[in-house]
C-alpha cells in the first residue's frame, strides 16, 4: 500500500487529553478517536510507511506493537472516511484478533473510532413543537405533523 | 359586511431581547396574557424588554381569524391552527431561535445545581429529563432548566429557569407548566461549572450501572444534543470542551427518577470525596 494520508479537508477537530473528536462537515458525522487511533491518524502524513507508523507509535506509547495494531487503526479510519487512500491492500483484522495477537499485556487503548450522525439543529434544538415536518421528515415523539409544523 | 376578525383586532407590539437575540412581536391585545406566559413560563424570565427595536432578528406576527390563528415569522406564514397550538408553536419557535442564534452554546438537557456545581443530563425530548430534574430538586438541588444547559464562553452553565414542562397530568402528550416553587424548589442564580454530565435515558427495566467516559467520548455523546452544533461546530466544540474541564462524564440507562436521583447525588458526593 502507498503511504497513508489523513484526510483533513472539511473536518473540524478538537483534541482532549490525546483523544480526538472529529466532526465531518461533508457527512455530518462525528467521530471519537481513542488516543492511539488519534496518534496513528496524525501520523498518516504521506511520508511514513505502515512500518514507520508502527515504529513511531510504539516509541510514543513505549510498548511493543505489531503491524496488526496499525492495520486495525487504518481500517477504522478508512471506514469512516478519514483517510485519503484506499486500504483494501491491507489485510483486515478484527479487534478481537488484534487483542489475541498483541496480548492483553499491552496496556494501551486499542485504536478505535466510534462514530455517530449529528442531528440537524432543528432536531437537537428543543422540544418537537414548532419543528418543520413533511411526509419524509416526521416529527419526533410525541408531536404530530400539522400543516408542515410539528405540534 | 362580514369583517374578518383580523380587521377588527387592536394590535400591539412588544420587543425584547433574550441571550442577545432580538424579537419583535405584533399581536392582538386580547392575547397579551399569552405573550406574558411565554416570557415568564417559557423563557423563565430570561429576557429584557426593549423600548424600541428597529432591527429585530425575529419579527413575529400573530393574526387571529375566525376559529383559527396564523403565525408569521419574518413575514412567512409558518403555522395556522387553534390559538392554543399557535402560541405553543410560537413559544417553541422563540426558544429554538434563541438556542441557534445566541452566543452561548445550548445543550438540550436537564440541569440542576448541587453545592456550586452543575449536574447536566443531555437528552432528546420525551426521555425523562423533567422527571429527573424534579426529583433532584425535591432532594435539594437548585433548578437551572429542564430543557437547556446553556453554556457561556467561560464554560459555565447559566440558569434558564423556565417552568417545568410536565407530561402525564392531562395525558402523555400534553405538557403542563409548573413553577419550581410549586414543588418546593429554588432556582439557581449564578453561572456554575459542570461537575457531572450524565448520559442517561429512562428504560422501565433498566439497572443503574454508571460507566465513566473519557472527555472526548463524552463530548461525542453531548454534541448530538447541542443546538447550534451543525451551524457552528468549531465554536461549539471549543465551548463544550472548556465546560468539561472539571466534569466527570457518566453513562448508564436508568429506571425510575426517584431512585436514580438519589444514586446521582451519591455519585457526585463520592466524586467530591475523591477530589478532597
Amino acid at each position: 500500500m502507498e503511504k497513508p494520508i489523513a484526510r483533513i479537508k472539511e473536518l473540524v477537530t478538537q483534541e482532549i487529553n490525546g483523544e480526538l473528536l472529529i466532526y465531518d462537515l461533508r457527512t455530518n458525522r462525528a467521530h471519537h478517536l481513542t488516543e492511539t487511533a488519534a496518534f496513528v491518524w496524525k501520523n498518516c502524513d504521506g511520508t511514513k510507511s505502515i512500518e514507520d507508523i508502527r515504529k513511531v507509535t510504539a516509541d510514543h506509547f513505549k510498548v511493543d506493537i505489531n503491524q496488526d495494531f496499525i492495520s486495525l487503526a487504518l481500517h477504522q479510519l478508512a471506514k469512516n472516511d478519514l483517510l485519503k487512500n484506499d486500504v483494501k491492500a491491507i489485510p483486515e483484522i478484527s479487534r478481537r484478533e488484534v487483542i489475541k495477537r498483541i496480548g492483553l499485556a499491552t496496556m494501551i487503548a486499542l485504536p478505535i473510532v466510534a462514530s455517530l450522525s449529528v442531528p440537524n439543529t432543528a432536531l437537537a434544538g428543543a422540544s418537537c413543537v414548532g419543528a418543520p415536518c413533511s411526509p419524509l421528515n416526521e416529527c419526533a415523539p410525541p408531536c404530530t405533523c400539522s400543516g408542515g409544523t410539528c405540534i | 359586511m362580514n369583517l374578518d376578525n383580523s380587521e377588527k383586532m387592536i394590535f400591539q407590539e412588544f420587543s425584547f431581547e433574550s441571550f442577545g437575540v432580538k424579537f419583535s412581536i405584533l399581536f392582538s391585545s386580547e392575547d397579551e396574557k399569552r405573550i406574558e406566559k411565554i416570557l415568564i413560563c417559557g423563557l423563565g424570565g430570561c429576557y429584557k424588554s426593549l423600548h424600541t427595536c428597529d432591527d429585530p432578528d425575529i419579527f413575529v406576527k400573530v393574526i387571529n381569524k375566525t376559529g383559527s390563528s396564523d403565525l408569521f415569522i419574518n413575514d412567512e406564514l409558518i403555522f395556522s391552527g387553534t390559538k392554543e397550538d399557535v402560541f405553543s408553536v410560537l413559544e417553541s419557535t422563540i426558544r429554538r431561535e434563541i438556542s441557534t442564534r445566541a452566543r452561548e452554546v445550548f445543550v438540550h438537557a436537564g440541569v440542576v445545581g448541587w453545592k456550586g456545581e452543575a449536574i447536566m443530563f443531555p437528552g432528546f425530548s420525551y426521555k425523562g429529563k423533567t422527571s429527573l430534574v424534579m426529583e433532584l430538586v425535591r432532594l435539594g438541588a437548585e433548578y437551572y432548566s429542564d430543557e437547556f444547559g446553556i453554556i457561556n464562553q467561560q464554560g459555565l452553565v447559566v440558569p434558564f429557569p423556565k417552568f417545568l414542562s410536565v407530561r402525564g397530568i392531562i395525558d402523555d402528550r400534553k405538557q403542563v407548566d409548573i413553577s419550581v416553587a410549586e414543588i418546593g424548589g429554588t432556582i439557581g442564580k449564578s453561572p456554575i461549572p459542570i461537575g457531572l454530565v450524565l448520559i442517561t435515558e429512562y428504560r422501565p427495566d433498566a439497572v443503574w450501572k454508571p460507566k465513566q467516559l473519557s472527555k472526548a467520548k463524552g463530548l461525542l455523546e453531548i454534541i448530538s444534543h447541542a443546538a447550534p452544533f451543525t451551524d457552528n461546530p468549531e465554536k461549539t466544540l471549543r465551548v463544550l470542551e472548556k465546560s468539561l474541564e472539571h466534569a466527570r462524564i457518566i453513562k448508564s440507562f436508568r429506571g425510575e427518577a426517584s431512585v436514580t436521583a438519589k444514586k446521582i447525588l451519591q455519585l457526585i458526593e463520592a466524586g467530591r470525596g475523591e477530589k478532597n
